[in-house]
């Protein structure tokens, strides 16, 4: 009786401190709208697999709402099965496979070479190696499909058969170009994880080894590859994930020749009017994307364990190049015009002809740019008078900026939430929920918030078509990184200036508008610029939910290319290249980050 | 740590207990029919009743339309419409299933935004769309009685017949006569078609074709000159499975199959399944398209385009004014100027170029049972994944 008497006057302390002290209260509110916003279109998801909705029920007769397996089996074990899952799932996991294959040693080479070695500028190459993971990933396979398309998709033709080559389909669609460019954009990610392996690896290990008379293949068994190992399983389990969720390069590069992966795979469904079977796969790149990040949590754990130590600071020895010096500057330099230069020149040069690859002088032309129309293209215009195209890149700002900044202030709540009610219930489902959202592959979690978010429920109204669709299911898609780094950035600020603050009679928002958010200018600043570059070059997320009236440059492009408007598509790419280039060198002007090192660290 | 991490738990599978009568209570309640203030009554067909000069009032009052249109001629279709009553048109090409998908998304989210659509899949149409309340038919009363029955509901706004066709530069005469040769191992990889799982047209030509079993053994023995020895129940679908096998080329538009067909300078070149308005780009692009002419037993199948009002659409009365403006003779040019494009009203000029008029054309097509399509669109979908995606 005695401890009723006592929480109740407990009880009624805190809520008379509550206006000072707020922070429980926005704790439970920000559970009660994460699991609104994250955990229950999940779980919709999952329930559109068993239930029929209204434009599966027009094809298979089942009334709409009846709870059914049939999805289920239309989508593993039907005779159409092989064609709507399994092909798709075994290329996706060929392609992720064979893209580790090369994106891995091709990250891991240069890595070492700008690590290990005294290659001459290696400042530079390790700057300019960072770009082809920058620049947007499906850029690589629009430049690809501009020089090797052939007659099979129509339209007009690609550079290489304007000059007299016409490609071969296994060179200009499906695995082979889809391998190639996806390594292309992900090789970056090995980079930076080898590179920063090498950098805390103590040469001097290797040193003792050789001086005790081991030979360097058993150096390399013993002592090298296992200190490797972390950076080359997430390197592994990174560009499996990546391939998992990129939807522009096999939309692009396989839909001629039916080359289908998962993201492409589910689109196609849902295009087709079977969203059932969508929700179907899309679930299984979901459960997929979490056992890879379930993967690389338990090796991340296990390699915690094992932490060499040595009495004096670690030597880094650069080891000579000698003669191969040369040789090694050029192949890095061709390297770099592959990934970077040629891509993006070739995308550039194209804007420029009516038709690429014909180089004469009447061929070239200003009008995919300023010109107010252009003979080929009936009704279109130049970039910057096309009305489809500015009003794609104004929602692109409008939807990255806001995107941005809502999940910035997001991710500082749950930090704040976080760090100042420590070891609480609320605390530990506010880091699994803000951290779900990594584990969903883009696409899969743009069909669960479309059918989620389609129709009213409750207080909300449906968002189908509108632009607070997109903004709020892109700030919620980056909302791990943004909560990781609020809690990080939280930790480290103290509780005692806000406790000063508190004893001067200063109420929360008070605080907040001037202590804790002044100190965390820097943090909240990072937490912003990184999910607009990010949202500026979103496809995979948006491709569902774009509508003709909220198109973003992004998906605007996928248009272009859909009805062959080459160069219009290449200028939009173009574009949208000049708009990150142009972020990420304000933001590191900013904040002082590298980049490179932002990119690195994750989860 | 580890009680934490269990109570946790707890608290997660709470809350998603809590979240499910939220998923599960989403669907929305059935509307009541209402008539909307402004709305000028329908007149249910009766002539007397409609006022052409209110409906332009009130339609101006609205001041625009927006629209979704299987075709890209919503674009000239809305210049004219405005420079004629200053109502703005905001028409976007769309294909079927998507203007299914957001129609639907539309009306379920009480939140419409498109007034007018321009549609092709009739199956879905009148086995969903219009039972359901999704889409409203409505026929300008003061054309009614000009349009034969079976156009009017749901109202059709333009025919065009979709064929075999070739390039005349490769091949001296059509190269297809009979349509069994398309399974012949001589055109293997060289049928080109806008993909059939994304065009429901294509799909409801193909149930058609399953189920006129007379029309095929004919043709068979024609061909083969002797029975075809497969029963009446078979022979429809087995012709579809050898079709599907000879590794059809898939493209994203007829457009596409069009340019691929035509380009000059071809040997050999592929045959290709597209609607006949693409031979207007003969000259333009210098395409050299022709059509199969004689081909047994059709040359392919009459397309039917649809124009519906979505109920509820935030501009009926502009809505209706499009729909009576693309079926009015003075103004069908717009949507029947080309050659190919056919009004289903008889008063409006058929194009020159035509190769016939449209009585002409429907004795070479195959015309389409919307019925049968909604039953056999599955199967026939699935004999398409299966036999078409193999190498």
């Amino acid at each position: 009786m005695k401890g009723q008497g006592m929480r109740i006057r407990r009880l009624v302390t805190e809520l008379r401190l509550l206006p000072y002290d707020p922070t429980k209260v926005i704790g439970f509110l920000l559970c009660a709208a994460l699991a609104y916003l994250i955990l229950a279109p999940v779980l919709a998801l999952l329930l559109d697999t068993v239930r029929v909705n209204l434009r599966d029920s027009a094809t298979i007769g089942i009334p709409t709402g009846t709870f059914t397996t049939y999805f289920l089996q239309r989508t593993f074990l039907s005779r159409v099965s092989e064609v709507l899952f399994w092909k798709p799932f075994w290329q996706t996991l060929f392609v992720a496979g064979a893209v580790c294959g090369i994106a891995i040693p091709m990250g891991a080479l240069f890595a070492w070479l700008v690590v290990r070695t005294d290659l001459p500028g290696s400042k530079l190459v390790s700057r300019l190696m960072v770009v082809p993971y920058m620049i947007p990933s499906w850029t690589f396979a629009v430049a690809w499909i501009s020089v090797f398309k052939n007659r099979r998709l129509g339209g007009l033709a690609g550079m290489l058969e304007t000059m007299g080559f016409v490609p071969p389909d296994w060179l200009a669609y499906g695995a082979l170009p889809i391998i190639v460019c996806e390594s292309l954009h992900v090789f970056p990610f090995a980079f930076l994880l080898f590179g920063n392996a090498l950098r805390s690896m103590d040469s001097q290990l290797e040193e003792s080894a050789r001086v005790l008379g081991a030979s360097s293949f058993t150096i390399s068994r013993r002592i090298v590859l296992p200190l490797l190992k972390p950076a080359l399983l997430s390197s592994f389990l990174l560009t499996f994930s990546r391939v998992l969720g990129s939807f522009g390069t096999p939309y692009i590069l396989g839909s001629g020749v039916k080359y289908y992966l998962l993201p492409t795979a589910l689109y196609n469904s849902y295009k087709v009017g079977s969203p059932g079977v969508a929700a179907v796969i899309a679930c299984v790149t979901v459960l997929m994307g979490v056992s890879l990040v379930a993967l690389d949590m338990f090796f991340v754990r296990e390699y915690r364990r094992f932490i060499t130590l040595g009495g004096k600071g670690a030597i880094l020895r650069k080891s000579p190049l000698g003669g191969l010096t040369l040789p090694a500057l050029f192949f890095t330099l061709i390297a770099l015009g592959i990934t970077v230069l040629i891509p993006l020149g070739t995308l550039v040069l194209t804007t420029f002809m009516h038709r690429p690859g014909l180089f004469t002088v009447e061929n070239f032309t200003l009008d995919y740019w300023i010109g107010a129309t252009i003979p080929a293209m009936v009704g279109q215009k130049g970039f910057f008078l096309n009305p489809d195209i500015l009003r794609s890149l104004k929602n692109s700002v409008w939807v990255a900026g806001s995107a941005s900044l809502l999940c910035g202030f997001l991710g500082m709540l749950v930090g704040y939430v976080v760090v100042r009610l420590p070891k609480s219930r609320v605390a530990a489902y506010l880091r699994q929920v803000s951290f779900l959202p990594y584990l969903v592959p883009s696409i899969g979690f743009a069909a669960a918030s479309l059918s989620f978010f389609a129709v009213p429920r409750g207080p909300i109204p449906s968002l189908y078509g509108s632009m607070f669709l997109l903004v709020l299911v892109m700030s919620l898609k980056y909302l791990p990184f943004a909560s990781r780094s609020g809690i990080t950035a939280m930790m480290q600020m103290g509780n005692e200036p806000e406790e000063a603050a508190r004893v001067c009679g200063a109420g929360w928002l008070r605080r907040m508008g001037r202590i804790v958010l002044p100190l965390q200018k820097h943090a909240l600043l990072t937490g912003v610029l990184l999910p607009l570059i990010s949202g500026m070059k979103e496809q995979s997320l948006v491709i569902m939910l774009a509508t003709p009236g909220t198109e973003l440059m992004t998906t605007q492009i996928l248009r272009f290319i859909d009805y062959g408007y080459t160069q219009l598509a290449n200028a939009t790419v173009v574009g949208i290249v000049g708009i990150i280039f142009i972020l990420t060198l304000s933001m590191e002007r900013l904040t002082g980050a590298n980049l490179a090192t932002g990119f690195a660290s994750r989860g | 740590m580890k009680g934490i991490g269990k109570k946790a738990h707890l608290f997660v599978w709470a809350l998603l207990i809590l979240t499910i009568p939220l998923i599960a209570g989403g669907k929305q309640e059935v509307p009541k029919p209402e008539t909307r203030k402004g709305e000028i009554p329908a007149g249910a067909g009766g002539q007397e009743s409609f006022d052409l000069n209110a409906l332009i009032q009130a339609a101006q009052k609205e001041g625009e339309v927006v629209a979704y249109f299987t075709s890209s001629r919503i674009k000239d279709v809305g210049t004219a419409f405005e420079k004629k009553y200053g109502i703005k048109v905001k028409g976007t090409k769309m294909g079927d299933p998507e203007q299914a998908e957001r129609v639907i998304r539309e009306v379920d989210s009480k939140n419409v935004l498109v007034d007018v659509i321009g549609f092709e899949d009739g199956a879905l149409l009148e086995g969903k769309l219009i039972p359901e309340g999704y889409v409203v038919n409505w026929v300008p009363p003061d054309i009614a009685p000009s349009l034969s029955p079976e156009d009017r509901n749901p109202l059709v706004f333009l025919w065009q017949p979709r064929i075999f066709g070739y390039n005349f530069e490769s091949y001296k005469e059509p190269p297809i006569k009979n349509i069994w040769q398309l399974t012949e191992p001589a055109w293997k990889g060289k049928i080109l078609i806008r993909d059939p799982a994304q065009t429901p047209a294509n799909l409801a030509f193909f149930a058609n074709i399953a189920t006129n079993p007379k029309l095929l053994e004919e043709a068979y023995r024609s061909y083969y000159g002797k029975p075809s020895g497969i029963s009446e129940k078979d022979i429809g679908w087995e012709f579809l499975k050898r079709l599907f096998q000879n590794e059809l080329i898939v493209m994203r538009s007829d457009e596409d199959v069009g340019d691929a067909v035509g380009a000059a300078g071809q040997k050999e070149a592929p045959i290709g399944f597209y609607t006949l308005t693409k031979q207007r780009d003969n000259k333009a692009k210098n395409l050299k398209l022709a059509t199969m002419k004689g081909m047994v037993p059709f040359m392919g199948y009459a397309l039917p385009t649809y124009a519906l009002m979505v109920k509820n659409c935030p501009h009926p009365n502009a809505a209706k004014l499009l729909i009576h403006y693309i079926l009015s003779e003075g103004h069908v040019p717009w949507t029947a100027r080309d050659m190919g494009a056919f009004s289903p009203n008889p008063k409006a000029p058929p194009h020159p170029d035509n190769e016939g008029t449209w009585t002409d054309w429907q004795k070479r097509l195959l015309r389409i049972d919307n019925k049968v399509a909604l039953k056999l669109r599955q199967e026939v979908l699935d004999l398409w994944l299966e036999y078409g995606h193999k190498k």
